[in-house]
């Protein structure tokens, strides 16, 4: 009994870290689909987003409007930044944008030291979301973060597919991610639709910095570099560029870790988890660059 | 309605189209042949925003548009179909023609997610009209098949349908006949037409296929080398020796 009971126990720790890669990768690949931007820029959002909601908290407001903050600052911060470095550079080679979105990275983390200092800020919560469920004599626990970063997420996912699949301006997203000279071509008008996408992919990394705050318990200006990367990673398993391919990719790298992670001691294979997921990203671009969803990489003219 | 005027571009040098003056009417079907390279496509890139002239301008209804982005020049009222097609293949037949129709029917993204003010009736307008042009070039059937997995043929008729949907009062298409039988270039004919007398459009056409252009056009320009050799009616031009002589200098 206790093997299932482990399983499932691991089974929740992977849906919980998996959703969250899952969100952030469903950012990456939106606006990488639109303009083959690497946005490093994004796990940056999860930061704002965080630090928003803590500073919300301070001034006053209840855990959850002040969660709603956070999410608005982070789509702003979204519209901003597309708006004031990615603008002036679109059109330009990919590399230039790939270069913009580093640069771009570094300043809003010195910014965010300058600002709040590069020490972790207790990050409060209220209690409710700590309450523990434990089952089985303890062996099975999980908490409401576990639970809320699961749902959230999936009501997130959820939203996103009936965005794109059933609004108008979902569908211009659709057809602008394809061919954008077509979609210039067609009248669409291609600046809304790019800022759109930056702000659904923005709110998405304020929550999901909501949530990885919560999970860690502080905030700090540097909080958006590790899950960018393995958002990253997880979108480059799935298929960069598709949505689709984001979710699965961000389940399977969650997964893996903590496969990794709760493989038998004497292994020895635990110390070396993020080096195995690196490794597997190198494999991915050598031997699958479609990711596990095949998508096409094609070269636009 | 449509003027381009000393329309010139040249590309480091090389000059693509030089003082380039064509004329279209409403209503007219004006044919562009050449040779290849002669600038046929340098002038459509140009009329539709994506190339800058070098010199001269365009106009159209009055406005000068060469310096406009393409996106508003499809607004303005000038829509054009690619040479090979260029359609959103993953999307769905009915989700290309929406694309268009969605210019003339715009939805804010607050209206977007509420469902709030104009994104109902908006929608349900823009999705009437998709049906309306499927049903008119015969694609209705397949409406929720992904573009893409469509025969070539229909796949250059869902062109057009989006083209169409944008509203367009000049229409411009790129090789509509290259890569089709006889048959289906004969049904083409009939299309263009058709879609002619029922929307008072102007067409401009570039095209290699002579059959399909001495049959459809009431005006046809030559040019070769970027520069304008002939223009008049097919029979004019037909009878032209610098026309002759530019294709079968250029080919034989």
């Amino acid at each position: 009994m206790s093997d299932l009971e482990y399983v499932l126990q691991q089974l929740i720790n992977a849906l919980s870290i998996g959703s969250l890669y899952a969100l952030v990768a469903v950012g990456l690949s939106i606006i990488f689909s639109l303009l083959r931007l690497t946005n490093f820029a994004h796990g940056d959002m999860m930061m704002v987003g965080a630090f928003a909601t803590l500073f919300a908290q301070l001034a006053g407001l209840g855990f959850l409007p002040a969660v709603g903050v956070g999410i608005l600052v982070s789509a702003l911060a979204g519209v901003i930044i597309e708006r004031v470095a990615y603008r002036p550079v679109r059109g330009a080679p990919d590399v230039t944008m790939l270069l913009t979105s580093v640069a771009l990275t570094y300043i809003l983390e010195n910014l965010g030291i300058l600002l709040f200092s590069s020490s972790p800020r207790n990050f409060p919560l209220p209690d409710w979301m700590n309450h523990l469920y434990s089952f089985a004599d303890g062996r099975i626990t999980f908490n409401n973060i576990n639970l809320l970063t699961l749902g959230v997420t999936l009501l997130a996912l959820l939203f996103l597919n009936w965005f794109v699949r059933r609004t108008q301006v979902g569908l211009g997203m659709r057809a602008a991610a394809e061919d954008l000279t077509a979609a210039h071509l067609v009248g669409l008008d291609v600046n809304r639709v790019i800022v759109v996408a930056f702000v659904l992919a923005s709110a998405f990394a304020g929550v999901a910095g909501v949530l990885w705050a919560a999970q860690a318990g502080v905030v700090e200006p540097q909080m958006g570099f590790t899950p960018l990367l393995k958002a990253f990673v997880a979108a480059i398993i799935g298929g960069f560029g598709s949505i689709p391919g984001a979710i699965v990719g961000g389940f399977v790298l969650g997964a893996l870790e903590v496969l990794i992670q709760s493989l038998p001691g004497d292994w020895g294979l635990s110390p070396y988890r993020d080096a195995l997921v690196f490794a597997l990203l190198i494999a991915f671009l050598l031997f699958r660059p479609g990711g596990i969803l095949g998508v096409r990489q094609e070269v636009k003219l | 309605m449509l003027e381009t005027h000393d329309l010139t571009k040249s590309f480091k040098g090389l000059m693509a189209l030089k003082r380039h003056h064509l004329r279209v009417g409403p209503g007219e079907i004006v044919g562009v042949i050449g040779p290849n390279g002669s600038g046929k496509s340098t002038l459509f890139n140009l009329i539709s925003g994506f190339l800058r002239p070098s010199q001269g301008g365009v106009r159209f209804e009055g406005h000068e548009i060469s310096r406009l982005a393409p996106a508003t020049i499809a607004r303005l009222g000038i829509a054009r179909t690619f040479q090979g097609t260029r359609l959103f293949k993953n999307l769905s037949v009915l989700e290309n023609v929406r694309a268009g129709a969605q210019l003339r029917y715009p939805v804010n993204l607050v209206e977007a997610v509420s469902g709030w003010g104009r994104a109902r009736a908006h929608q349900t307008a823009s999705e009437g009209r998709a049906w309306g042009l499927l049903e008119l070039v015969g694609l209705a059937e397949v409406a929720a098949q992904p573009a893409g997995s469509l025969p070539y043929g229909n796949q250059r008729r869902l062109e057009i349908a989006r083209a169409l949907a944008t509203g367009p009062k000049l229409l411009m298409m790129d090789e509509p006949a290259a890569g089709l039988d006889s048959h289906e270039t004969a049904a083409l004919l009939q299309l263009i037409r058709r879609i002619r007398d029922q929307f008072e459009l102007a067409v401009i056409l570039i095209e290699h296929d002579m059959d399909l252009v001495m049959n459809l056009c009431e005006r046809i320009q030559v040019l070769a080398y970027g520069e304008t050799i002939a223009e008049g009616t097919p029979a004019e031009v037909q009878a032209d020796p610098r026309v002759r002589e530019a294709y079968l200098g250029g080919v034989a």
